[in-house]
């Protein structure tokens, strides 16, 4: 088990297997035949070809295109065919600041494989080789990845947020982590991948950030989301990402990116140059 | 202007205008067609066609083809097609890890559209907002380049050395900076890319490392390669990098690098992603 079979995990899909989801002549994602069969009930929202599934020409606005492709959600969730609408709205853009195209259920962002935003906190304490990393536990009930290792902080990016406000508003919830503290996190980049997955695409980028804690701070988790904090040695960070699967996926691409950047992954590492090129894909 | 415009600036490399150099079937350069055909006035070293160039299966062994193909690259210094004869081998491979197949002077690299490999350190002083930037000046008297900003110290990848052993030797002879001190360095990550430029095609790939400098440090170049050596608030970098083409190219893209590592590029800056992107290509 090594880095590089963390990164071979995002394999890119067989985009000759999806369709593209255009609005308004922009491909904003990418649809699943089985799922662009049953928005075929609703021509007046969609325009399903077999090259494309196209938003109809006739919403012109982003209220427009939000509302309607919200109803068609509803009615197929009632059916049964969109399992769950989580209520919280994600923008859709392909570049992050863009005016949003239209707004959707975050639950929808899968099927119509159009691109999500996010945030990832590295907390740390300590440098160089003494360095270790804040990895929460997420809690058993998540829907997502229940049980597996996380940063001290991520969210996804709700619609209308700025991306400092999120860091804020997620470092206070999920680790009790005080405004001023907070500030101090630095944006690195970000990672990105384009993956198939259970329920469709993922079409991700992750924005992430350092951030230097205290020796004496310790997170506390306010809403229930993380099991429990521990503070981890870098060097066991890179063993469990390399050699197990108990980090959330996304987060073993972070915590590379992370080992990269501080050097903790060296050029002379046969697999450095397929490193460095997995961590921005899609 | 902004940030972005540097990425922009290195153009992606035409494939219609190569052709692949291949080395037991592996390819090892991209050649420029007038180039390849050039290369057909040496029939005993390689098999030239429309569509590629094969170093001739007659030819086996690291030495022999290396010998063999240094007359060729003699020969076309000698009818100008290559500038310099640098007297410094890199070794040629289909990857950076792989067995070299060849090695070959370095002002031939470019020349025949073969990849090249270097480090490149960032020299900064201070840490967050306060942050500084050891920036240097190429002599007028460089090969290539000369007169642009570049990194404290950088170079390419010879053969027979190690790339932190490199760092280190160039972080001495370009900047004086001692070994104990540059053996601090950390790797960063790399950029690369496929482009075209003035002196030939430039595949490269080149490793970043990022070494935090005392402040009372002043730079010294060793070998005249360097002209003079300023140490800039990352503002200034940042201004400089968005508003012109002060930089060389490629120490533009570490440097932008270095800009995001750090935080000195706001990821809701819409441009971000064609950074991040561009900046690995």
């Amino acid at each position: 088990m090594s880095l590089l079979d963390r990164i071979r995990e995002f394999r890119p899909p067989d985009f000759s297997r999806l369709l593209p989801f255009r609005v308004a002549g922009e491909t904003l994602g990418w649809v699943r035949p089985s799922f662009a069969g049953a928005l075929r009930r609703f021509p007046e929202t969609f325009r399903v070809a077999d090259h494309e599934v196209a938003l109809s020409s006739q919403l012109a606005t982003p209220d427009a295109r939000s509302e309607a492709v919200d109803r068609v959600l509803r009615t197929l969730h009632s059916d049964g065919i969109v399992p769950k609408i989580r209520g919280e709205r994600f923008a859709v853009a392909n570049r992050f600041g863009e005016p949003p195209r239209l707004v959707i259920d975050r639950a929808a962002v899968t099927l119509f494989g159009t691109r999500a935003f996010g945030i990832h906190v590295n907390g740390y304490v300590g440098e160089g080789d003494a360095m270790r990393l804040w990895i929460g536990r997420r809690a058993r009930d998540k829907a997502v990845a229940p049980g597996k290792l996380d940063h001290l902080v991520a969210g996804g990016q709700p619609a209308g947020l700025g991306l400092t406000e999120n860091l804020l508003k997620e470092a206070h919830e999920e680790a009790g982590i005080a405004e001023a503290l907070a500030r101090r996190a630095r944006p690195t980049g970000y990672c990105s991948y384009l993956i198939e997955t259970g329920e469709g695409v993922r079409n991700d980028v992750l924005f992430t950030y350092d951030l230097a804690v205290p020796a004496t701070f310790v997170p506390r988790n306010t809403d229930g989301e993380i099991e429990d904090y521990r503070l981890l040695a870098i060097g066991e960070v890179m063993r469990l990402t390399a050699d197990t699967q108990d980090f959330k996926f996304n987060v073993a691409l972070v915590n590379i990116d992370f080992l990269v950047r501080h050097g903790f992954v060296t050029p002379d590492d046969p697999d450095y140059i397929e490193i460095v090129a997995g961590l921005r894909r899609g | 202007m902004a940030l972005v415009d540097r990425i922009r600036d290195v153009a992606p490399l035409d494939f219609s205008r190569v052709r692949p150099l291949r080395v037991d079937g592996e390819i090892v350069a991209w050649l420029p067609h007038a180039t390849a055909e050039r290369l057909r006035g040496f029939d005993a070293v390689f098999a030239v066609t429309q569509e590629e160039v094969r170093l001739r299966g007659t030819l086996t062994g690291f030495e022999e083809r290396s010998v063999a193909i240094d007359r060729v690259v003699r020969a076309l210094h000698d009818m100008g097609l290559i500038e310099n004869y640098r007297n410094e081998r890199y070794a040629i491979a289909a990857s950076f890890h792989a067995e070299p197949k060849f090695s070959i002077d370095r002002g031939a690299v470019g020349r025949l559209g073969m990849r090249a490999y270097g480090v490149h350190l960032n020299g900064y002083v201070g840490r967050g907002d306060a942050m500084r930037l050891w920036v240097a000046r190429r002599a007028d008297g460089k090969p290539t380049w000369p007169g642009k900003l570049d990194h404290i110290a950088a170079g390419g990848q010879p053969v027979g050395i190690g790339l932190r052993d490199n760092l280190i030797k160039e972080a001495h002879e370009e900047a004086g900076i001692p070994a104990s001190l540059a053996a601090h360095a950390r790797p960063a990550g790399l950029c690369s890319f496929l482009t075209e430029n003035r002196y030939g095609i430039d595949i490269g790939i080149l490793y970043s490392f990022d070494l935090e400098l005392p402040a009372d440090f002043v730079p010294h170049s060793e070998d005249g390669e360097v002209s003079s050596f300023e140490l800039w608030p990352m503002a200034r970098v940042v201004d400089c990098l968005a508003n012109g083409t002060e930089f060389v190219f490629d120490s533009a893209l570490v440097a932008i690098d270095f800009l995001v590592r750090h935080g000195f590029v706001a990821p809701d800056d819409p441009d971000y992603l064609e950074i991040g992107a561009g900046l690995r290509r």
